[in-house]
This record gives structure tokens, C-alpha cells and sequence, in this order.
């Protein structure tokens, strides 16, 4: 998968980023080299859901998404992840079209790739219908940028899929820690006519402690699958390693282990074979970048 | 009884011309060849034959064990299990042993010191979901090269209440530390191939488990290969490396061979110190990946302590039984001490659900009934998207536990992620459904809000 398009491509990126093209296992060093996962760090358009140690650390910063874009960028992460959750009626209700210029104003503040998500738990049927009307919007206003955008669930994917294959972009297939689900959804927005490697496969990430064995295994499953030869399990996989920081133990007075939380569960996700890493905490990629930077990796 | 390591997987016939063929049904089954059957698959115990010989009985006790030896280290309360495992991936069946940490102390450190130390592990330990997560063993370290001070740290911590591994490559040394821990079993670690022998011949005279070192693959197989040969077969290996990578690969490799390839030299549990190693990924991350590749022993320094609490959940999580997802009795609880006037709250059967919830209710100091409906152990967002919470099964536990008798009200909260469902439920129940919060601990908000507002 390629992510973001530079200018002679027709986008507004400083670079792209290639995200999936495993050949082996995981940490398989010994057998092969996979690709370099690529570690994102996230930026929210509002600040509802943030835990309450995040917004003291970084009070001014969080609360413009722009402002926070340009921390983000500083610490140079290969990936941006924008979440657009102000859409949420039970959040700020804020219209797809207006959320538009958020989306334009952090294209505007970094030029490395970008990852556009709505809703990533959408709970309300209200909440999906918002997604799919923005993401057509992101999809369509920013044609040409090759940005990965989601979630496509089983419950609504097709219009995430037609406007990220008419704009060009790829998509973000979300399931419930199950690997069928993932590969069944795979299928569907395949019909739609994505391709696999414009698919990067959320199978939802727990927390440590919160179910994240769920979430390791699934991965497993699915990279073993597509490694033995089934198609549709051969999309680059994704690890929210963020959901960490949302856990209570943080709230109750740990939350200066924050980044460890996170930086050590992103440890897991990729021994379980996640291509991309995606996390919130400024101080949490330095730690997993270390890591990485440990070992080999095809092409450098 | 020795057990055959030698023996391969055998086919049912294979092992049914190893069993009496008289069909006595003594192990349960009605002939041989079930019993035969079952012995395959690893689904009944060898003894369960009462007329096996001894040669019979140890080729097949060999081929049922574990590819990855079981090792028991120190005695009696202090007992905790390494290896015994069966497969490489926890969904191919689960994992048996949870990887022990182990805290290193060291000869160099004055008793403040390690009593210090010993009050981390400590304070370290916390409770979750009704498991004490902590330290389980310590890891005595001879830095100061002389026998004295290594003989002090020995005595001063024989009767904590964690099994020891003494590591020192002096023979004699050992000799002195085992000579107190007499048959506790602690690990011998420090065994290389230059004191390979004399070290051997202590773990035979101590009947304790040996670990063994060595730089390359050759010469590790050779070691394994002479311990064995004087009757040792309580090993743990320490894995080549001195990066995180080579100690990743060395780690993943000794598991897949010794699982894939039934290569029962390798087929033995592994202790790592991924604070010795040439890196510079912070600790914790260094512990986290060892442990998600098999290190069956971890040990870490004092220093680390603190930051160990996500490593100890992400084991208390990869060690969950995958084929059952623990779950609590579908049914009616009570929290606090609810009266007729109190709030019903409903969830699924999922352990860690239950638990969260309860916790969090408690510490609120909210008093509620609790409808606890069988999700076949799936949290609730798991059993919304896999179709698992049926409106129906809803409605059994509550008629089946007479809630309606014990309230006044006709109010059911169910969870945010259910919201989808509210309506079916109403249907199905007759009762007035709430949509509580995302989130358990914005419950009492939420409760004196919108319940009592009603």
C-alpha cells in the first residue's frame, strides 16, 4: 500500500509511504526481512474523548488540531492519523462539511501523509450514516492526495469503498477481533473493486489487560493466513496501539506510564505482525521508533 | 520414570501394539484401540493403563509430552512451572505456563539494599481479576566473583517466599549457595561449556534444574546432549544473543523447532535477561518483546520494577485460554445492597466485563442489581457485532430470576455499546429500556441523571 502522493502525483505530500509487503512472520529475521512498519501518531479535531493527563500536559496544544498537527510533525512520524470525531451527534455535531476544513487546515500544517478517520466506534446508527457522508467528502474534496481513510464496517463500506476507488484513496476495513469478519469484509469491498493492497485490515485493538489477546491472535491468524496463500488475508494490518490510553489504571493516578502503556503494546502489535502502529501520546514514538530501529528491514 | 524424549508423534496403530490388546476397559474406554485413539490426541494420561511396561509406558509417555519440557522450579509453596508448552500460537490451544519474572539481586548490593529491592517486588504485586499479578522468583547474581558475599545474599533471602535461581559460573561457588537452599530446587544458572560438568554433576547432586549458556547453536545442542547423557533432564536454556534481535530470533527459533519439528534438544523452556543485552530500547519494551516470544523466564533489574505493570498485563492477557473466554454465571447479582426503589443494570458474561463493571460500581458506592445474560462469555461489544446478545436470552435471566418481584420500577440500563439494541430489548422484555454510557464509571452520572429524573 501507498499512502499520500506528492506533487507530481497529483497530491500536496512532502512524501508517500508504503505500508504491508510482509513475506515472512513477523520478527522473522532469520528467514526473511518484511518492510519497515510505519508508525503514525494521531491528532483529534476535538477534545471529548482525550484522557484528562493529556490535556494537562498538553492543554494548548490539543485543543486546536492544527497546533497539534505541527507537534506531531516535529516528532516526525511517517503517518498522521486525523480523527474526525466532532461529527458524532452524541459528540460536538459538527457537520461532515464544516469537519472539511479541519481536514484541509492539517493538510495545510504537514506535508506527510495522511490518515483521515471518523467515528471509529460508532455506536449509534446516526454514527455510521455520519462517517459515510463525511468520509465521501473527504474522499471527494481531497482526490489526488491518496490518503487512507475509514472505518469501511461490515454494516456500511459501500460508499467508504466507491468514493476512495473514484478519488483515489485507500481504505480503512474495520472488524470485530475476528478473522473472518476481516476477511469477509476484505471480499466485500474487493466486489466493490479495491484493490487488497489499497486495503489496510483494523481487526480493533484492546488495551493491555482489555482484550488485546484478542486482538494479538486475530492478527496472527490473519497474517498466517495470507502468508499460506489466501488472498483476501493479504492486506497490511493495523494496531491502535492509542487504545491504551484510555484505560482506567491511567486515569487512577499512573498516568505518567502513559507512553510505556502504549509504547509496550505496540511492542506486541507488531510481534503479532502490524504493519502500521498507530499511537497518541507525543512520547510514546521515540520509544517504539528504538525499537524498530533495532532491527532489519527489507530495503533498509 | 525416565522419560523417552525420543519418541516421535505414532500413528494410533503404532501405539496400540504398545497396549496389553485386551480390551480390560480398565482406562475407561471399552477396547484398546480407543484408548489408543485418545492417547494421540493427547486427551487422556498414559497411567490411566494399568498393564503398561515400563519401555511402553515411557515411549508413550514421551510421545503425549509437551514439545516444550515442563521444569519445576523451587519446592512446595515456592513451586512455580516453566515450559510445558504445546504449540507456538496461544488460538492453535493456549498457553500452560505464564513466562516468570524474576527480579535480580545481586552480591554487590548491602542488605539495605536488597531488602529494599525485595519491598519493591513488593509493592510491585497488584490484584486483577482475582489473579495476584507480580514477581515470582528471584535471580541471585555472583558479580562480586567471590563466594563470601554471594553466601551472605543467599542466606538473606532463602526464606522470602520466592523460588531462586543462584547464578554464578563458579562450580564451587554453587556448591556453597546449593549446600543452603539444600533441596528448595532453585534453577542453577551459569552453566557454559568450560564448567559444564562440575555444574552438572551439582544439579544432579541437588536435584535441581540447570540452565545452560552457550554462544552459538553447536555448542548449545552439544551441552544439552552431555546433560542429558549423565540423566539431566530438568534444563532451561538461555538462549544465544547479545541484541534484542538476536535474542528474538534465537528465542522464536527454539520454539518453532522444538513445536514444528518435535526437536526435543531444543524442546526445553529458556530464560532471558533483556537488560544485559547491547540496546537501546527502553526496558520495559525489551521485557514485552521477549515475552510475547516465549521467553519462559525474565529477569529484570530493580530499576525496572516500576514500569513493569503493562508487561504484567499483557501477560495476564496472552495467557487468557483462548477456547474459553472466561466468563462469569449468566444470572442475577447483587451490588451493594440494593432495595426495591435501586437501578437494573444489564451486561454480558464476559469476565473481564463483569469485572470492570462491578469494580467500577463498587467504588462508586452504587447500589444495583446486575442482569448478567449469556453471551457465550463475549463482551458486549464482541457479542453485538457477532449477533451473541439476543433480546430473547435478555428476557430468560430476568424472568428466571424474578427481578420483576423484587422492584418497584420497570427500568432495564442496558450498555452504551447495546445501544443499537435498546429497542429490541424493550420489545422482548415489556420493560423500559435505558441507554446507559460508553463507559462504566460515568454509571453514577448517569444513574443520577437520567434514572432518577424518572
Amino acid at each position: 500500500m501507498v499512502i499520500g502522493a506528492t506533487e507530481p502525483e497529483g497530491g500536496s505530500r512532502g512524501y508517500v509511504v508504503e505500508a504491508g509487503g510482509a513475506e515472512t512472520l513477523p520478527f522473522y529475521t532469520f528467514e526473511g526481512l518484511n518492510p519497515r512498519p510505519v508508525l503514525a501518531l494521531e491528532v483529534y479535531d476535538c477534545v471529548e474523548p482525550l484522557p484528562s493527563f493529556l490535556l494537562e500536559s498538553y492543554r494548548d496544544v490539543v485543543s486546536n488540531p492544527v497546533e497539534w498537527a505541527r507537534l506531531v510533525d516535529r516528532l516526525e512520524p511517517d503517518l498522521v492519523n486525523l480523527n474526525v470525531r466532532s461529527i458524532s451527534p452524541t459528540v460536538l455535531d459538527r457537520s461532515p462539511k464544516d469537519a472539511l476544513k479541519t481536514v484541509e487546515a492539517v493538510l495545510q500544517a504537514t506535508r506527510r501523509p495522511l490518515m483521515v478517520t471518523g467515528i471509529m466506534d460508532p455506536i449509534h446508527r446516526d454514527d455510521t450514516a455520519r462517517n459515510m457522508e463525511f468520509l465521501r467528502l473527504v474522499a471527494e474534496t481531497f482526490k489526488g492526495e491518496r490518503l487512507l481513510i475509514g472505518p469501511a464496517t461490515p454494516e456500511a463500506f459501500e460508499t467508504v469503498a466507491e468514493a476512495a476507488l473514484a478519488n483515489g484513496h485507500n481504505v480503512l476495513a474495520k472488524t470485530n477481533m475476528d478473522v473472518n469478519q476481516a476477511i469477509r469484509l476484505n471480499e466485500l469491498l474487493v466486489e466493490k473493486g479495491l484493490t487488497l493492497e489499497r486495503i489496510v485490515v483494523d481487526v480493533t485493538t484492546g488495551a493491555l489487560g482489555y482484550g488485546v489477546e484478542y486482538t494479538l491472535s486475530t492478527m496472527e491468524r490473519f497474517r498466517i493466513r495470507g502468508l499460506k496463500g489466501d488472498r483476501m488475508a493479504r492486506s497490511p494490518l493495523i494496531f491502535f496501539a492509542s487504545e491504551n490510553l484510555f484505560i482506567r489504571e491511567l486515569e487512577n493516578g499512573e498516568s505518567g506510564m502513559a507512553p510505556i502503556y502504549e509504547a509496550s503494546s505496540a511492542v506486541a502489535g507488531l510481534m503479532a505482525g502490524a504493519d502500521i502502529v498507530s499511537m497518541l501520546h507525543p512520547e510514546s514514538l521515540e520509544k517504539v521508533r528504538q525499537f524498530i530501529d533495532e532491527f532489519p528491514w527489507r530495503g533498509g | 520414570m525416565r522419560v523417552s524424549r525420543k519418541a516421535k508423534q505414532m500413528s494410533p496403530i503404532e501405539v496400540y501394539k504398545l497396549l496389553p490388546k485386551t480390551n480390560c476397559g480398565k482406562c475407561g474406554f471399552p477396547t484398546c484401540m480407543a484408548f489408543a485413539f485418545k492417547l494421540v490426541q493427547g486427551a487422556v494420561e498414559v497411567d490411566k493403563c494399568p498393564y503398561l511396561s515400563d519401555e511402553a509406558k515411557s515411549l508413550l509417555t514421551g510421545m503425549t509430552a509437551p514439545p516444550v519440557a515442563l521444569v519445576v522450579i523451587g519446592r512446595g509453596d515456592k513451586a512455580v512451572r516453566v515450559g510445558g508448552e504445546k504449540v507456538s500460537f496461544r488460538h492453535e490451544d493456549k498457553f500452560y505456563n505464564q513466562p516468570v519474572i524474576a527480579l535480580e539481586l545481586n552480591d554487590l548490593m548491602d542488605m539495605e539494599e536488597v531488602k529494599n529491592c525485595l519491598k519493591k517486588a513488593e509493592e510491585a504485586a497488584f490484584e486483577r481479576m482475582e489473579q495476584t499479578l507480580k514477581v515470582n522468583a528471584l535471580a541471585l547474581r555472583n558479580l562480586s566473583g567471590r563466594a563470601e558475599p554471594f553466601v551472605r545474599l543467599v542466606e538473606l533471602v532463602k526464606d522470602t517466599p520466592y523460588p531462586l535461581i543462584v547464578s554464578t559460573e563458579n562450580p564451587s561457588t554453587a556448591m556453597k549457595a546449593l549446600n543452603i537452599l539444600k533441596d528448595e530446587r532453585p534453577l542453577l544458572h551459569g552453566a557454559v561449556l568450560r564448567n559444564l560438568m562440575p555444574m552438572a554433576s551439582l544439579a544432579r547432586r541437588f536435584k535441581c534444574p540447570i540452565s545452560v549458556k552457550a554462544a552459538d547453536w553447536r555448542t548449545l545442542l552439544a551441552a544439552v546432549n552431555r546433560l542429558r547423557g549423565i540423566g539431566l533432564h530438568d534444563i532451561v536454556i538461555h538462549p544465544p544473543g547479545e541484541t534484542l534481535k538476536e535474542v528474538i530470533e534465537s528465542l522464536t527459533i527454539i520454539r518453532r523447532l522444538a513445536v514444528d519439528k518435535k526437536f526435543d534438544r531444543l524442546g526445553y523452556p529458556t530464560i532471558t535477561f533483556p537488560e544485559d543485552l547491547k540496546s537501546n530500547v527502553p526496558e520495559p519494551l525489551r521485557t514485552a518483546a521477549v515475552m510475547t516470544r516465549y521467553s519462559s523466564i525474565i529477569v529484570v533489574k530493580p530499576e525496572t520494577l516500576r514500569f513493569l505493570r503493562p508487561v504484567m498485563m499483557l501477560r495476564q492477557s496472552i495467557m487468557m485460554d483462548p477456547r474459553a473466554p472466561i466468563s462469569v454465571k449468566p444470572g442475577l447479582y447483587y451490588v451493594g445492597k440494593p432495595t426495591p426503589e435501586s437501578p437494573v443494570l444489564m451486561t454480558t458474561n464476559y469476565a473481564l466485563t463483569y469485572y470492570i463493571l462491578t469494580e467500577d460500581l463498587k467504588n462508586m458506592g452504587i447500589d444495583c442489581y446486575l442482569i448478567v445474560v449469556d453471551t457465550g462469555g463475549l463482551s458486549v461489544a464482541c457479542s453485538i457485532a457477532g449477533d451473541k446478545l439476543k433480546p430473547e436470552s435478555v428476557k430468560r435471566v430476568m424472568e428466571e430470576t424474578g427481578i420483576a418481584e423484587k422492584v418497584k420500577h420497570r427500568t432495564l440500563i442496558i450498555p452504551g455499546r447495546a445501544a443499537r439494541l435498546s429497542g429490541d430489548i424493550e420489545d422482548a422484555t415489556g420493560w423500559r429500556v435505558l441507554v446507559g454510557p460508553l463507559r462504566s464509571r460515568e454509571i453514577a452520572e448517569f444513574i443520577e441523571k437520567q434514572f432518577r429524573r424518572e
